[in-house]
């Protein structure tokens, strides 16, 4: 060795400390310009060593940035899955309880009958205290709703929503779901307003449209605190807009996008009758009939869905 | 004055039958379709000999009727009788203790032989002639 002395071994430690550390300071300027040759080669031989780590390196930073991702991913599909299973828990959960209740009823009232029934002509006063027909009649239309809606969950989710379109007009079938209501509005003291100047002719599902039409109504009286409720009826030359305006309890802005969501109700911490479906099955109608539904809301003033179906 | 049987219960047609029948059976029947109404008429003098409660009810709960009329001594010691379609007893805040539950739906028998027997404890006569 040339080199002598203890300087050109200091050198090569300090550069491997250096490259072992990740950085180098050898350039090739400094390698064409060294004077001794051997030490030059050693240089290079360190320079390149320096890039071959520094490759490899990066080569590894990639690989785990990668396998992050793929664990972050696979975090987040299992959360998702997660929140779906607890969603859908507590979907059956409430599914379970809103099916009970009329069927309590409906035992009640056919115990009581049968108890009547048994003692014959004996029970003075029976007639008098006979249940009327028409609240068992109810509790039989409750759970015929609550079946249709089950079964229209398996039927969007399974891919099998199928319209039968007809001509349709969109007023007159407006008109009819808010007949339906009349005592409910009468019973609930509600000034409820249709405004439609003209009939909307078009090619709808007439029984799907009237299922959206019914549900908002329904919404807007459940949760309209008694103020009144608008509903227009308009058309223009490429679509109908339907327009149900209630001004009571509103949706709070950051639950509005979960109230079309299924298995969600926009306020989840309290009970509230109902399956919590009827948004999810209407935004599905509508958007099978190539149309959309949207939300215009206020907490504590009120909430607008407007339904745009082509025509 | 025959003390009266109270149900809480926010489902109008559940809480119309049991009024109904109970009415049939020859109870004074005190019937609330909203709990804190029921609370207020209780913390007003009202006195069941029992109260039959919903649990799952919009506005306050049958958990929270439960606490606060637990928290009131004059009205503490007024047998409570749940009638739940749930399927957990709690709400995830309370637990409920010291209550009779009955799964919904029910035999009316079932429910008679319960609220007969806290008739008897309270002495109250359903005025029903068996």
């Amino acid at each position: 060795m040339k080199w002598g002395g203890s300087e050109p071994t200091e050198r090569i430690l300090q550069h491997l400390a250096e490259i072992g550390a990740g950085h180098c300071t050898i350039t090739d300027e400094a390698v064409v310009a060294e004077p001794d040759p051997e030490m030059s080669q050693v240089l290079l031989g360190l320079l390149v060593l320096h890039e071959d780590l520094s490759y490899a390196s990066q080569l590894h930073h990639e690989a785990e940035a990668r396998l992050r991702a793929v664990a972050d991913e696979r975090q987040r599909l299992l959360e998702d899955r997660n929140h779906a299973i607890e969603a859908r828990d507590q979907f059956l959960a409430v599914a379970a309880h809103e099916l009970r209740t009329p069927i309590a009823t409906m035992k009640l009232l056919v115990d009581h009958w049968a108890a009547i029934l048994s003692s014959g002509t004996k029970a003075a006063g029976a007639a008098g205290s006979l249940p009327p027909v028409t609240l068992l009649k109810r509790q039989v239309d409750r759970l015929a709703t609550l079946v249709a809606e089950l079964l229209d969950v398996s039927r969007i989710t399974s891919g099998g929503l199928q319209l039968v379109c007809q001509d349709v007009d969109l007023r007159d079938l407006v008109r009819d779901a808010l007949d339906r209501f009349e005592l409910e509005i009468q019973q609930r003291r509600v000034v409820m307003t249709l405004d439609a100047p003209a009939p909307v002719p078009g090619r709808w599902d007439a029984v799907r449209i009237d299922q959206v039409v019914t549900n908002l109504i329904s919404n807007a009286l459940k949760y309209g605190e008694g103020r009144p409720v608008e509903i227009s009826v308009t058309a223009s030359a490429g679509q109908a807009v339907v327009v149900v305006r209630d001004h009571g309890v509103g949706i709070p802005a950051e639950q509005q996008s979960r109230v079309f969501g299924p298995f969600m109700r926009a306020t989840t911490a309290k009970y509230h009758p109902g399956l919590g479906l009827g948004l999810w099955i209407a935004e599905q109608i509508v958007r099978a009939s190539g149309g959309q539904i949207t939300l215009e809301s206020r907490l504590d003033q009120g909430s607008t869905f407007s339904v745009e179906l082509p025509r | 004055m025959t003390a009266p049987l109270m149900v809480i219960d926010d489902d109008d047609d559940l809480r119309t039958a049991l009024d109904l029948i109970m009415t049939a059976q020859g109870y004074q029947v005190a019937a609330f379709g909203d709990a804190r109404r029921a609370l207020t008429a209780l913390e007003n003098g009202t006195a069941p000999f029992l109260i039959l409660l919903d649990l799952m009810m919009a506005g306050m709960s049958g958990w929270e009727f439960r606490a606060a009329q637990l928290e009131n001594p004059a009205i503490r010691g007024i047998p409570v009788v749940v009638l739940t379609a749930a399927n957990t007893l709690t709400d995830g805040v309370h637990t409920l203790a010291g209550v009779e539950v009955i799964g919904k739906p029910f035999a009316l028998d079932s429910l008679m032989a319960v609220v007969e027997r806290h008739a008897g404890q309270a002495g109250v006569s359903s005025g029903h002639d068996h």
